[in-house]
């Protein structure tokens, strides 16, 4: 029997969608809230923010810089491959470097399963969304004219989303950030983010140069209507989040960059005569 | 954002011009441009608004079927929005060139109008079986600035004058449903839309701050946020758009000029929906 030739439907579904409709919310809400008993476990041993993070540069070798990022239970893997030659020449910019900023959910990342391979599917409509809005708070660190006619390239993949996606925005940006900064790209600063979870309100920030790069609140999950004032107190604490998250990024940077240096000095000054 | 072609120097005449408080129309920094809608103007759809925003022209129209619910939100209908740049509104959106626009506006909108915003059980028919599926379209016919404010503001008044027909429900004793049209074809439902966020857009020109941003103040603006103020004043989605940054000094006075332009565009939305003609005007 010719297995490729059968048809599949287009959807598939969990099996716990087939219970009765009580039911089924109910087993939701008990995942997530064994999901939210092991973030609360974890929250004990944390200093930084309310939510612990890990974070580690130089993952993918053959990557002009990389990083892997996990906050809560959202885990990412960032690379950064570039400054290099724009394969198309209709891309082609004499004043700034392209920035091709591409986020993916793995597979099996999500509550609901993705069909098929990376490749053979896609970028879906949130995937797209993300990658617009990672790029939106990264652009404004970048200097980009340094790298004319240059593309610099910048993927990151999603292996495990939160509870309604709500660490993801944070975490693809400060893995990116540090990616971009573990490529030696030249950056203004680096850009922290912090999500103010309550509320899923996502704050970036560059604290040297004291600039908010990108703002996002949206209550498609929880609901939430806030008062300007309340608004304005949540944005205030989420930039005091920044600051604490971008000490623990530049101590992380600092301290494995030396090392990287040392490892892979040569390396890094070839690929600068490459460009020029 | 689209852009309209100008020059340095235009540019920085402009930049000034804002700076010192005069726009190229003579507007003040926070008056948003009149204001004209018109209703029922699409028949073939169960509700409609062309609305007339300075020289942006949008048309939204709510077309409606009968469709199975979700698995997972049995008591729930279903919203989608499609949005078509045509390339009457700007030549840029020639081909698949206004996709981008039109997905970051679908975007907004299906942010601002989700199920915690738009009360989704109205359209509910029978619980777990048949509910209403609502289409907005919307067609941009002319681009000249501030679409997001422009797309969202018509869709709530389409929202808002859509009628849909009254339905019978007959079940037999298999739990089979039946669903008719009621006998008095006269009877229609309305949508309760009131609580729906208004959109408002403040754009950073300099060190100023302007709302209701037309195509050539887009075209010098590096940071613009955009705000989902409900009828109550409460912020219910923030996002910014374009590659600049700004200063968190700025964000706050840009939040408190929002919430003022927000008071003002929900007098103008219970103004329109008042009167009783097809018509409606703000200067």
């Amino acid at each position: 029997m010719n297995r490729t030739a059968q048809s599949v439907p287009d959807e598939t579904w969990d099996p716990l969608v087939f219970l009765e409709p009580n039911s089924l919310l109910e087993i939701v809400n008990q995942r997530k809230q064994n999901l939210d008993q092991d973030t609360e476990h974890m929250d004990t041993d944390s200093t930084n923010s309310k939510q612990p993070i890990f974070l580690k540069t130089d993952c993918v070798n053959e990557a002009s810089g990389s990083s892997y990022i996990e906050i809560g239970n959202a885990k990412v893997l960032c690379s950064v491959y570039g400054p290099r030659e724009i394969p198309r020449r209709d891309d082609y910019d004499f004043k700034v470097a392209n920035l091709n900023c591409e986020f993916r959910f793995a597979s099996f990342s999500c509550f609901m399963q993705r069909r098929g391979t990376l490749s053979q599917r896609d970028q879906s409509l949130d995937e797209k969304n993300l990658s617009s809005a990672i790029e939106e708070a990264l652009k404004p660190s970048i200097l980009l004219h340094k790298y004319p006619k240059s593309q610099i390239d910048l993927y990151i993949l999603c292996i495990q989303n939160d509870i309604d996606s709500r660490n993801i925005v944070c975490a693809s940006i400060i893995a990116a950030s540090m990616a971009l900064a573990n490529a030696s790209i030249e950056l203004y600063d680096l850009v922290s983010s912090y999500t103010y979870t309550p509320v899923n309100l996502t704050v970036s920030y560059m604290p040297q140069l004291n600039q908010v790069t990108s703002i996002h609140f949206s209550n498609e999950a929880n609901g939430a209507c806030l008062s300007t004032d309340l608004f304005k107190s949540h944005i205030k604490e989420s930039i005091e989040n920044c600051k604490k998250v971008y000490s623990f990024m530049k101590h992380i940077l600092l301290n494995s960059d030396f090392y990287s240096l040392l490892k892979n000095g040569l390396d890094h000054d070839i690929k600068k005569v490459d460009i020029s | 954002m689209s852009e309209a072609f100008l020059s340095e120097y235009e540019k920085i005449f402009l930049l000034h011009g804002v700076q010192d408080d005069l726009r190229l129309d003579g507007r003040a920094p926070n008056d948003y441009r009149p204001i004209r809608v018109e209703f029922e103007n699409i028949n073939n759809s169960y509700g409609s608004c062309q609305l007339i925003l300075g020289d942006t022209k949008v048309v939204a129209a709510v077309k409606a079927e009968l469709d199975t619910p979700d698995v997972c939100t049995p008591d729930m209908g279903k919203l989608d929005f499609f949005v078509d740049c045509s390339a009457n509104a700007a030549p840029e959106f020639q081909g698949r060139g206004g996709e981008q626009i039109a997905s970051q506006i679908v975007n907004i909108l299906t942010n601002l109008f989700s199920s915690k915003n738009f009360d989704l059980t109205q359209l509910c028919v029978v619980p777990g079986k048949k509910c209403w599926h609502l289409y907005v379209d919307i067609v941009l016919l002319e681009s000249s600035g501030n679409l997001y404010d422009a797309c969202a503001l018509a869709t709530k008044l389409a929202l808002s004058r859509a009628r849909f027909p009254k339905l019978k429900i007959k079940s037999d004793d298999e739990g089979q449903v039946e669903i008719d049209f009621a006998d008095d074809v006269d009877e229609v439902i309305q949508l309760n839309v009131e609580s729906l966020p208004h959109s408002v857009s403040v754009c950073k020109i300099g060190n100023s701050y302007v709302v209701d941003s037309d195509l050539k103040e887009e075209s010098v603006t590096k940071v613009r946020i955009m705000f989902g103020f409900d009828d109550k004043g409460n912020i219910r989605y923030t996002s910014k758009d374009g590659f600049g940054s700004l200063d968190p000094d700025s964000l706050y006075s840009i939040i408190d000029i929002a919430k003022n332009s927000s008071i003002k565009l929900q007098q103008f939305y219970t103004n329109a929906i008042s009167t009783t003609n097809n018509e409606y005007y703000s200067s």
